[in-house]
């Protein structure tokens, strides 16, 4: 086994070191000619349509969504990107050209923009297909999404779901692990069809199966479930419960859902990406994971100054039975590889384990080691066991994950993988062979800039961005992975998908945060300008350009600051409305000029706008009225105001009451003494704010007929007035007075007779003196 | 259900305002020396078993002076209906009576304007079977006694469940309700659509829950009422997918139908996704794959 850095093998120098046998270049990538390309591309056109899905992109909460396609046809392809929304109600669709041979990166949140979806928050977050048509299955590729602020990066990888023919499997089964207090999980499902559907979700933890509630997708709807949640419904001590399965069964006569999952800390930037196997995986009892860190990497590890490494192997019992599972650790030496094997894992039926590779292995170590492979072989049945490999660095800021394969299957992770060069990222390809005899692979690597330098080098010794194919000759067991991965911003990227070059590199686009808002009349909101780079590896690079920008409004409904004149990018309600907020600021981006040797600036001017939605919400509430109306009836009045000082402006709003009783639903009232009334528990009313005013009434209803024999008793509801308007506060609640207490009681007097008193904190009393 | 007021009087045959539906003035129930008008609409096309059925209800003013009415809580109270359904028998006479927060019921009308509000009439009748029913509604006496108020009698025939035509009518309620520019047109849409007491109703009332028009308990209480299987489901699904504020309203409502449901699947199906948790043993786990 060995790795071979992209730095390396330009050099061309670590080549001769590696023992597998490497010819540099292979005739199966031969380009085809433009005849034949011209030929192919009458048939495409006409060939069969293909779909693929990806389950989920995310454009909240300072995420960012790169999706990345890469073509092996030998002609352009015209392809549908279908932006589908959270809820499955909205789409978003996009006509593109994918080139022969190359790899589209379409940053999400442009896109989103460009078509007028940004100010829908139901595409804050989604899925997304893209379709086709061809008589092979040229198009690959994966979601990459990334928050930069918390070092968080999760890969959503594609579904094959061309029509009659897809690797959707019937049932989703996936690993949950390290799951502490600080961090969550989640797992996102989407629904391919435009069918509801139902799902069974259980979860497996402690060797037990929970079955949970079913859940419904509507068309194409995309669910966002945490699996601290669904603990808890389980009655789960969350916090003692960090690893286990997920399985989730979809009802529909074809399988239909997707998934994908991650675990994130948000505080240490933690970050794991949990996968769900497609149908036809090779069921195999051997599975291995090549280049994985341990320990403190030595000085020629790609790893080297990134950390200090545990890495964990989570492995999944999915069948019934008990059984085994041996973990191998396979390290390079001198003399060849070594390795050690430890004392077999038991695994209950549907048991998930989580094994750290912590002091008491690493101390079997010769550490420090550059890397490891790691085996994980289970006993069973082949494909009765699922397990995942992650390298933890001890800061928990970055972790490796390494995806597990067949070393036998025919593809072993070959292909096609971009690789990027700086001074905080590195490109590592890892290949072990498993077999006994030596094995022979072929590469191609080009770079991004395929002019030749000044030395007239093909590949330039500064290239920073390319590709990489990799292929093995021989029928031999191997396995290999692309893994990109910068430690400084503790995130890594795995790649063993078809990828490839030509990806843009550069200035992605400029953007305003949030893209939409709502606010409230005197309310603020701080807009942020930032802009955005990609590079050929899939990363992006975000620049605050927030107090750079000079920021204006195009509205009397709301002002923003610039610096002087208030803090940048401050906007601060004045009347209801709509304004357009834009960030404007000057890009230096110096250039090498050939004339003058020299650099030289050039200054492009860069702008991108937000939207700010002004809008009223109800205020000063207040009780106007109270009064005796008999017959146990408390009567009040309220109003309340705009803070538009126009009620017309609360159109959008409601103001009600939440009346919650002391029991359950509905709440039956005690009886005797008090009539056999019951009430839904809770109570929830509204009405249109425009009214500015309202009524509200105690009494007894239905019946009034208080029961005897008499006895002394009462019963306290609790009581909030609110209010709520479409856009602010998501839509919910926000209260404006409470908790205010009604108490019925039935009381004895000193002569003896009863009375029945309804009171509330506020003035308001009704009495019955004496009742009947 | 909404009220508003115009500035000049409505012709007698109206284009209407909730439905497609024609609506006659089918009389001109008090007068005050010819100044004050009141009068009461109701739908001159037929309609089909549980079909919302709206009324409107209209008052103008041609005197100098601006009067007041009192409607009651939330705009209905006041009103009193008695009715004799298909199966004749003796009259039931409803008045609504809400306990808690509501609408305040008092109305101005100014000189030369009209006060008009859509009803929905199955508030007071349920209207469960097809036929004839003879309908009275009256307006409490004001305590002005410058707006006499009469009774005013029709009869509404229902026809038999015409399922096309049911949903067409869901729909373009629903649609009402995505396209309300004003939380008041969205509810009333709403409303009419949580008195349809149908399954048909519950795609439709589950877009409803989704449309963010702020009318998610109308919603819900229209789910709650159907309680079938398919309304079970929407309103689970709404405890995982929705805010805590609405969550909460549709778990009350599952609690409730879980209650009153005489269907064992449908019990099961609620308790299953209320709590407490079923952990199933293995090896009688059924098989997933």
């Amino acid at each position: 086994m060995r790795p071979a850095t992209v730095s390396s093998l330009l050099a061309l120098t670590a080549l001769a070191s590696v023992p597998v046998s490497v010819p540099y270049y292979a005739s199966p990538f031969t380009k085809p000619s433009q005849a034949h390309n011209t030929q192919m591309a009458q048939q495409t056109t006409q060939g069969a349509p293909r779909e693929i899905d990806f389950p989920y992109y995310s454009l909240r909460d300072g995420y960012s969504s790169l999706l990345q396609l890469v073509s092996d046809s030998p002609v352009s392809l015209p392809i549908e990107v279908t932006i589908r929304s959270s809820s499955g109600r909205n789409i978003l669709k996009k006509d593109m050209n994918i080139s022969s041979q190359e790899k589209l990166m379409i940053e999400l949140q442009s896109l989103v923009a460009s078509l007028n979806g940004e100010s829908e928050d139901d595409f804050q977050e989604g899925s997304i297909s893209v379709s086709y048509a061809s008589d092979t299955r040229p198009i690959m590729g994966q979601i990459t999404v990334t928050n930069p602020y918390l070092n968080l990066i999760f890969e959503s990888r594609l579904a094959i779901n061309d029509p009659g023919d897809s690797n959707i499997p019937a049932v989703l089964e996936g690993i949950w692990w390290g799951l502490k207090p600080g961090r969550q999980t989640k797992v996102m499902v989407a629904n391919t069809s435009n069918s509801s559907v139902t799902a069974d979700v259980s979860l497996t933890f402690r060797g037990q199966r929970h079955l949970g509630a079913l859940i419904s997708f509507a068309p194409y709807e995309t669910k966002v479930l945490s699996i601290r949640e669904l603990l808890a419904k389980f009655n789960a001590d969350t916090e003692f419960v960090s690893e286990g399965g997920i399985t989730i069964t979809g009802h529909s006569p074809s399988p239909v859902l997707i998934a994908s999952g991650m675990t994130a800390d948000l505080n240490s930037g933690f970050s794991t990406t949990m996968h769900f196997p497609p149908a036809g995986t090779p069921q195999t009892s051997t599975l291995l994971a090549p280049g994985v860190p341990i320990g403190t990497p030595s000085a020629e590890s790609p790893f080297a100054l990134a950390g200090t490494f545990t890495p964990h192997v989570v492995v999944r019992n999915l069948s019934s039975s008990p059984q085994t599972a041996t973990v191998s650790v396979e390290y390079p030496t001198a003399s060849g590889t070594q390795l050690i094997t430890l004392d077999p894992i038991n695994l209950a039926a549907y048991a998930t384990k989580d094994v750290a590779l912590d002091s008491t292995v690493q101390d079997r170590l010769p550490l420090p080691l550059p890397y490891c492979s790691i085996q994980v072989k289970n006993s069973g049945s082949p494909g009765s066991a699922v397990a995942e490999i992650s390298s933890v660095a001890h800061n928990q800021d970055l972790v490796v994950d390494s995806k597990l394969g067949d070393p036998t299957d025919r593809l072993s992770g070959s292909g096609i993988n971009p690789w990027h060069l700086d001074d905080q990222t590195e490109s590592v390809l890892f290949l072990a062979n498993e077999g006994d005899a030596p094995a022979r692979v072929a590469f191609q690597i080009q770079a991004q800039r395929t002019k030749p330098d000044m030395f007239g080098n093909t590949i330039p010794a500064r290239a920073t961005d390319g590709s990489l194919f990799w292929v093995k000759m021989d029928r031999v067991p191997m396995i290999g992975r692309t893994l990109v991965f910068s430690s400084h911003k503790g995130i890594s990227s795995n790649f063993d998908c078809s990828c490839t070059l030509h990806c843009p590199q550069g200035y992605l686009a400029l953007s305003v945060a949030p893209s939409s808002t709502t606010m409230t009349i005197n309310g603020t909101q701080q807009f942020t300008a930032t802009e955005r780079w990609g590079d050929c590896s899939g990363l992006i690079y975000y620049y605050d350009q927030t107090t750079s920008s000079t920021w204006t409004s195009n509205s009397s409904a709301c002002t923003v600051g610039n610096n002087g004149l208030g803090s940048s990018g401050l906007a601060t309600g004045v009347a209801p409305g709509s304004a357009t907020i834009k960030a404007s600021y000057t890009d230096d981006v110096p250039h090498w000029s050939v004339a003058l040797q020299d650099c030289v600036d050039n200054y492009i001017q860069r702008s991108a706008s937000g939207t700010a939605n002004v809008v009223a919400v109800p205020t000063n509430f207040r009780q106007t009225s109270t009064s005796d109306l008999g017959n146990g009836d408390v009567h009040f009045t309220y109003a309340w105001g705009s803070t538009s000082g126009n009620l017309a402006d609360l159109s959008a709003c409601t103001v009600g009451e939440i009346v919650t009783y002391p029991g359950g639903n509905p709440y039956h009232w005690q009886s005797p003494p008090f009539p056999a009334n019951s009430t839904s528990n809770p109570t929830v009313s509204d009405v249109a704010a425009t009214a500015g005013a309202g009524v509200d009434d105690n009494f007894l209803y239905p019946s009034s007929t208080f029961v005897r024999p008499y006895s002394a008793a009462s019963f306290t509801a609790t009581q909030f007035f609110r209010y709520k308007c479409t856009n602010i506060n998501g839509g919910n609640y926000v209260n404006l007075l409470g908790p205010l207490s009604i108490t019925r009681s039935v009381q004895q007097n000193t002569n003896g007779t009863w009375r029945f008193t309804v009171t509330k904190p506020t003035n308001g009393q009704a009495t019955i003196n004496a009742l009947p | 259900m909404h009220g508003t007021k115009l500035s000049l009087c409505f012709p007698l045959v109206l284009p209407l305002a909730l439905l497609t539906t024609i609506f006659y003035e089918a009389i001109a129930a008090a007068t005050d020396a010819d100044e004050i008008t009141v009068s009461y609409l109701v739908p001159s096309t037929k309609i089909t078993l549980h079909e919302p059925v709206v009324w409107r209800f209209q008052v103008h003013n041609s005197s100098s002076v601006a009067i007041q009415l009192d409607l009651g809580k939330n705009r209905n109270e006041n009103f009193i209906v008695s009715y004799t359904g298909p199966q004749a028998g003796a009259p039931q006479t409803v008045r609504l009576r809400k306990g808690g927060f509501g609408a305040v019921g008092l109305v101005s009308v100014a000189p030369n304007e009209t006060y008009e509000q859509d009803m929905l009439l199955n508030q007071w009748v349920s209207f469960a079977e097809s036929g004839k029913y003879e309908i009275e509604i009256r307006l409490l006496q004001q305590e002005s006694s410058r707006v006499e108020v009469h009774p005013f009698r029709t009869t509404i025939e229902i026809l038999p469940l015409d399922p096309t035509r049911l949903r067409d009518v869901c729909s373009g309620l629903a649609q009402k309700v995505d396209d309300a520019s004003s939380y008041q047109k969205a509810s009333d849409a709403a409303l009419a659509l949580s008195f349809v007491r149908d399954p048909i109703a519950v795609p439709y009332l589950q877009r409803v829950l989704y449309a963010k028009q702020l009318v998610e308990p109308i919603a819900i209480g229209g789910l709650e009422q159907v309680g079938n299987e398919e309304a079970a489901r929407v309103l689970v699904d709404a405890l995982n997918g929705m805010s805590p504020d609405v969550a909460l309203i549709a778990r009350a409502a599952l609690e409730r139908m879980e209650k009153q449901t005489p269907n064992p699947q449908l019990k099961k199906l609620i308790q299953r996704s209320l709590g407490p948790t079923t952990t199933i043993l293995n090896p009688g786990w059924r098989a997933v794959a």
